[in-house]
């Protein structure tokens, strides 16, 4: 069977013809790639074939050269790279060659082949003349196609390769790139393709964009290309400008006075949906620019120093004039409102939005009026564009100034959720979530509370979508004005509806249908309500735990009657947010879950025991086994039989790493949970622990909660952790000795954690050796521990956590050794520091300076008493 | 084996998941609809700002489960702290009394008459005077669980309460730990260290000094040097606190044991420790009649009042209308008058 058969099988609607060409066509790859490839470049490149099969020729080449995965696109690269140099001078000889094929979709292909090379070979110098032969067609072929397929070859070339390996070539591709994109060019699909490829290539040319005479020439380009009757061409550039605001903000000054201002203004009235979005998204640009450098000047006044770089305000000089046209253009919604589509009206509501955060105050007044005039207009599309606005203006403001606006306006909202119109309603929601997440302080509980849960109650039988966002308000108000999640409070606001709320979210949840999430989102609220229950709702967060335990145990009933992948995510879905509202009703409950802690157990063992190894619910059920540590104490010992061996199977399995993670602060409850009595479980939690400290392939991210754990076990046993020491403080002294490069701030983060972890299990150990009467084991190590103490708090910044714990740590060695055993460690200059920092610091938190204070003492005793 | 801790970048590397989806395979792209997709001719639109209006809607699943891990390693983080400081905790007591030994200042006794006092002032207790000594001591102020005063009595009173008769005296924590009893006032001021009896009180002790301390609400009687334990929150390094009135109550009962706990001996030269007695409110009739047919055997001190616990309370920090104080002259208007 010959290759372009073959490759018009992998497009046969027959499943199983597909199936086989695409196996046959793997086969050949594997057997020889240089053959496989060359075969296919030969087929990209001929003419004669069906357009189709030359595409999908194509494409298998480009995805035979690009992964996204890092390790993947290495194999890649190293196996292009060994093809002789014959053949792959051929295969680039060709795909250039198709860049001027009459067939468009070939050209463009064959475009994408050029930039795959061009990404492995450009940066080893492997295709040095690839950039000058493409600009030379933009430049000197009269064919327009090859023009216009080598511009697309540029954009994607600038698209993929590193800047860095570009930069040489800038001039040369700028210069190329706005010959294509001037007016004067005739031909508007070469005009468009170089507009793009500007696009693409507006990163690399920072060199150029820096000197005033190449940026005038480039920003005239761009302004033009605006201008133009094509409605692409003038997207792409719009496209362009909104790029061109990100990376080179600092120059704009002239040209948002010259032109940008007045043709973005226009361009947003524009009756091309695509020229107007990007039009708003140029200033929802500009606002999310400003909105960056404000955060970046008060960060650098609160150190003392001068922003290196300054806003110039171009949202609030422009807002007399922008804000007209966003409310007018709120009032364009469509019919039916697709989530999906993006459409003008929702992007002048983001707009707005954006302008609330970065001017503030200033847009309350200019909206007060529009809000007014509309909120009850007959004509829906106004009511729900005043809504949208008042709702659009709740983040930014000082509540100051909004709190007596949403004071006057959240009888009539409320009342609104009865609108006849569904897209009303939808806002009016949505913007009550606000409120109740914003301003929360304007819901007066005599006032506004009763009318506004009955509104959200009856808005649960309304549309998914306002279902939803009802659901945000009720978690929202649970958060603001409930108990907390401490269990000391007797009352709050929410306690006389919490009875009511409930009930009507248990009965809403009780439906199969899961549409725009609405019953995830039920759930949900369900289980911050109950997580902020104040004390005299205990009743109902019983009724809950009961109603839950049913309809889990239902779920785990129908389990083997569940086929298919989208059903068991559906059902997989539910059981998660059950255990969700499980665990919530098992914190809050406390101690009191007693009385059902055996059904819980069997439940949560049960859906164990059917779950399968990289189940998400396994996570689920983890996190409501810690919970029930904590409520139960030492009562949880009970469990702990059946339940280890979940526990050990999870701890093997380093591939689902976050399971690992949650596995590991188990360990920690139940260490907490059963003190001394986690004994006999130690030994084996030990062992799993070393080990996967070993494991080169479990993540890494999950060894700093490793080294806690250690500190966990070691306070839960005391005297009975000298065993593991030896083996504990090899592996904590390798952590000591780790660095992190200057300028790699991700393994810069990863060893900060390493040493937060190790500086929690010195605490644990010190303190349960201490206790237990063998600190003594520990004073050979001491040197070394201060040692690194000492390094990570004076090099570089520590963070307050790390200042924290170590200033704890001191006092806990302090406390342990109080005959003047440490006295020259503890008189150390850096440990006198330390803890002066962190008393004084003012940034610091209450507890820091607690634990300091304390530590202070704890030196002082050991070092001058006795 | 060598314990192997890498950058995470690298760690992601090795464990991404081995099985490849679809759209990785070099050759499984070859679908209509991908070549449709790949190769139009419009440039993949660029990604730009949107407002959410279905902020909890919109969650993923994973996200949803993020919170949740978060939630979780927070509370974790949280329990860890409160165990480690609660050790701390007690060995910042030792400090502070050897500290006071030397420079807390004499003029402070006045600050401490109304922190004596068994109720808050809300009978015209002239509050501003407590202000007058708050720097010191913070960990150890307010730790006493202080009753109301009594305005009303409870509907329940017959069914969930119990009563205290107490004598006259200092309300203050005693802490008995590391071989040593201190005895603090509600402002957290150390009014005596000393050796005692307790668990864990005195050099002498032979238990384990370390863990098996002690933490006692007491009345004291500085004329004749007796500590009344009225309620108790940990004992031998068990924390009780957490138990309901009852239970704590059979506690004290059992452990503070008459001639045990209040009779001299090598460590407790001075100070006595005796159980006040809870009643019953049913019998509240007899108890006013004749209160120290309810208080220990001996009681020196004269009656102050009575203390009505809620049966059901934890021993909660502060202030709580789970106890309420009567103070003996209020006796009579609010009590005697209303239940007769």
């Amino acid at each position: 069977m010959n290759v372009a058969t073959l490759l018009s099988n992998t497009l046969s609607p027959d499943q199983a013809i597909r199936e086989d060409a695409t196996q046959q066509l793997e086969l050949a790859a594997q057997e020889n790639y240089s053959a496989y490839v060359l075969m296919l470049s030969q087929e990209l490149a001929n003419e004669g074939a069906d357009p189709n099969i030359r595409t999908a020729a194509g494409l298998a080449v480009k995805n035979s050269l690009t992964a996204k995965e890092a390790s993947r696109k290495e194999d890649y690269i190293n196996r292009w790279l060994s093809v002789d140099e014959n053949t792959r001078s051929q295969i680039k000889q060709w795909s250039v060659n198709t860049l001027g094929s009459s067939n468009s979709r070939a050209a463009h292909t064959s475009a994408q082949v050029v930039a795959a090379i061009a990404d492995i070979e450009l940066p080893v110098n492997q295709w040095p003349q690839l950039i000058q032969s493409l600009l030379d067609n933009v430049t000197s072929s009269d064919n327009p196609l090859l023009r216009q397929a080598s511009l697309v070859s540029i954009g994607f070339v600038c698209e993929t390769t590193n800047p860095e390996v570009l930069k040489g070539q800038a001039n040369d591709i700028l210069t190329a790139v706005i010959q294509g994109a001037r007016k004067e060019e005739d031909n508007q699909e070469v005009r468009l393709a170089a507009v793009r490829a500007l696009y693409n290539s507006l990163e690399f040319i920072r060199e150029n964009f820096e000197s005033e005479s190449e940026r005038n020439i480039i920003m005239m380009v761009v302004c033009e290309a605006t201008q133009s009757t094509e409605e692409q061409l003038q997207v792409a550039a719009f496209e362009c400008l909104v790029r061109i605001m990100q990376l080179y903000y600092d120059n704009m000054l002239l040209y948002m006075e010259k032109a940008l201002f007045a043709l973005t203004v226009v361009g947003m009235n524009n009756e091309e949906h695509g020229v107007a979005l990007q039009a708003i998204e140029f200033w929802s640009t500009v606002c999310d620019e400003e909105i960056e450098l404000q955060l970046h000047a008060e960060e650098a006044a609160d150190a003392g120093e001068q922003p290196h770089r300054i806003s110039h305000g171009f949202a609030r000089s422009a807002l007399p004039q922008i804000l007209p046209v966003l409310l007018f253009l709120l009032t364009k919604q469509e019919e039916d409102e697709d989530e999906d589509e993006w459409n003008v009206s929702m992007a002048a509501a983001t707009c707005l939005n954006l302008f609330a955060q970065c001017v503030g105050d200033s847009i309350v007044a200019p909206i007060v009026p529009f809000v007014e005039a509309n909120i009850s207009n007959e004509d829906w599309r106004y009511r729900e564009a005043a809504v949208m606005a008042f709702g659009s203006i709740l983040d930014g403001p000082s509540p100051d100034l909004l709190i007596p606006l949403v004071d006057q306006a959240l009888p009539l909202l409320i009342q609104m959720m009865k609108d006849p119109v569904v897209n009303v309603k939808d806002t009016v929601a949505w913007t009550l979530g606000r409120v109740s997440d914003y301003l929360p302080q304007c819901i007066k509980p005599e006032v506004h509370l009763q009318d506004l849960i009955t509104a959200l109650a009856l808005g649960l039988q309304d549309s998914p979508r306002i279902v939803a966002n009802c659901c945000w308000s009720l978690m929202n108000l649970a958060e603001h004005i409930g108990g907390g999640d401490d269990l000391n409070m007797p009352t709050c606001p929410l306690s006389m509806y919490f009875e009511g709320i409930v009930l009507a979210l248990l009965q809403f949840t009780d439906r199969q249908n899961n549409e725009a999430n609405c019953r995830t989102s039920a759930y949900e609220a369900l289980s911050t309500l109950v997580g902020n229950a104040a004390m005299d709702c205990l009743t109902t967060v019983q009724q809950v735990i009961v109603t839950t335990l049913d309809r889990l145990e239902t779920t785990i009933a129908v389990q083997n009657q569940i086929i298919g992948a989208d059903d068991s995510n559906a059902h997989a879905e539910l059981q998660s947010n059950l255990l969700s509202v499980l665990t919530s009703c098992i914190r809050k409950l406390s101690a009191g879950v007693s009385v059902v802690s055996d059904r819980v157990m069997t439940v949560l063992l049960q859906m164990l025991s059917t779950a399968s190894k990289q189940s998400a619910i396994t996570e689920d059920v983890f996190l409501a086994v810690g919970s029930l540590t904590a409520a139960l104490d030492s009562d949880f010992s009970r469990y702990v039989e059946p339940f280890a061996p979940h526990l050990y199977s999870a701890l093997q399995n380093p591939d689902e790493h976050q399971l690992c993670a949650i596995a590991i602060g188990l360990i920690g409850d139940i260490c907490r949970a059963l003190g001394e009595s986690s004994l006999p479980y130690c030994q084996h939690f030990m062992q799993l622990l070393i080990t996967n400290l070993q494991s080169p392939v479990l993540h890494s991210d999950v060894k700093p909660a490793i080294l806690s754990c250690f500190g966990d076990i070691a306070l839960a046993i005391g005297a009975e952790f000298e065993p593991f020491l030896d083996l504990v403080m090899l592996a904590l002294q390798q952590v000591g000795g780790m660095r992190a490069e200057k300028d790699n701030w991700e393994l810069m983060d990863y060893v900060v954690r390493l040493h937060e972890g190790s500086v929690e299990a010195y605490v644990g150990i010190v303190q349960g050796l201490g206790s237990g009467q063998k600190i003594h084991l520990l004073a050979p190590h001491v040197p070394a521990i201060f040692g690194f103490l000492g390094m990570v708090t004076t090099e570089d910044t520590p963070t307050e956590t790390l200042v924290r714990s170590t200033v704890g740590l001191i006092g806990d060695f302090a406390d342990a050794f109080q005959g003047g055993e440490l006295k020259q460690y503890l008189a150390a200059d850096w440990v006198m520091a330390l803890i002066r920092e962190a008393r004084s610091n003012r940034h610091y938190s209450d507890s820091t300076r607690e634990v300091a204070r304390w530590a202070k003492e704890m030196v002082k005793r050991a070092t001058n008493g006795l | 084996m060598p314990f192997v801790f890498k950058d995470p970048a690298a760690g992601s590397q090795t464990t991404a998941p081995t099985s490849d989806t679809p759209t990785d395979s070099p050759l499984d792209t070859l679908s209509i609809s991908s070549i449709l997709e790949t190769t139009s001719l419009t440039p993949k639109q660029p990604d730009v700002h949107k407002l959410d209006k279905s902020p909890l809607g919109s969650r993923t699943r994973e996200q949803t489960q993020e919170e949740r891990r978060k939630k979780a390693l927070q509370l974790q983080k949280r329990s860890r702290q409160n165990q480690i400081e609660y050790a701390r905790r007690l060995a910042f007591e030792k400090t502070t009394v050897s500290q006071e030994d030397s420079d807390d200042e004499p003029a402070t006794e006045t600050a401490d008459i109304v922190d004596d006092d068994m109720g808050e002032g809300s009978k015209g207790q002239p509050k501003q005077r407590r202000t007058r000594k708050m720097k010191k001591q913070d960990a150890f102020r307010d730790q006493v669980m202080f009753a109301e005063w009594l305005i009303d009595v409870p509907g329940d009173l017959y069914e969930n309460w119990c009563v205290v008769p107490c004598p006259v005296g200092k309300r203050c924590l005693v802490i008995s730990a590391n071989g040593q009893t201190t005895a603090r006032l509600r402002s957290g001021r150390v009014l005596n260290k000393f050796e005692s009896i307790l668990p864990a009180g005195s050099s002498t002790y032979k238990g384990n000094k370390v863990t098996d301390y002690c933490i006692l609400d007491c009345i004291f009687d500085p004329v004749h040097w007796v500590f009344y334990v009225v309620d108790i929150m940990c004992w031998k390094g068990h924390p009780i606190y957490d138990c309901d009135t009852e239970f704590r109550f059979f506690w004290v009962a059992t452990k503070i044991q008459a001639d045990e706990m209040d009779v001299p001996n090598a460590g407790n030269q001075f100070y006595k420790f005796q159980a006040l007695q809870a009643a019953s409110t049913t019998e509240l009739k007899n108890v006013i009649a004749n209160p120290y047919a309810f208080m220990p055997p001996n009681v020196k001190a004269n009656l102050d009042g009575y203390l009505f616990y809620n049966r059901e309370t934890q021993y909660v920090v502060g202030t709580t209308p789970l106890v309420c104080w009567l103070s003996i002259d209020k006796v009579q208007e609010l009590l005697v008058d209303k239940i007769s």
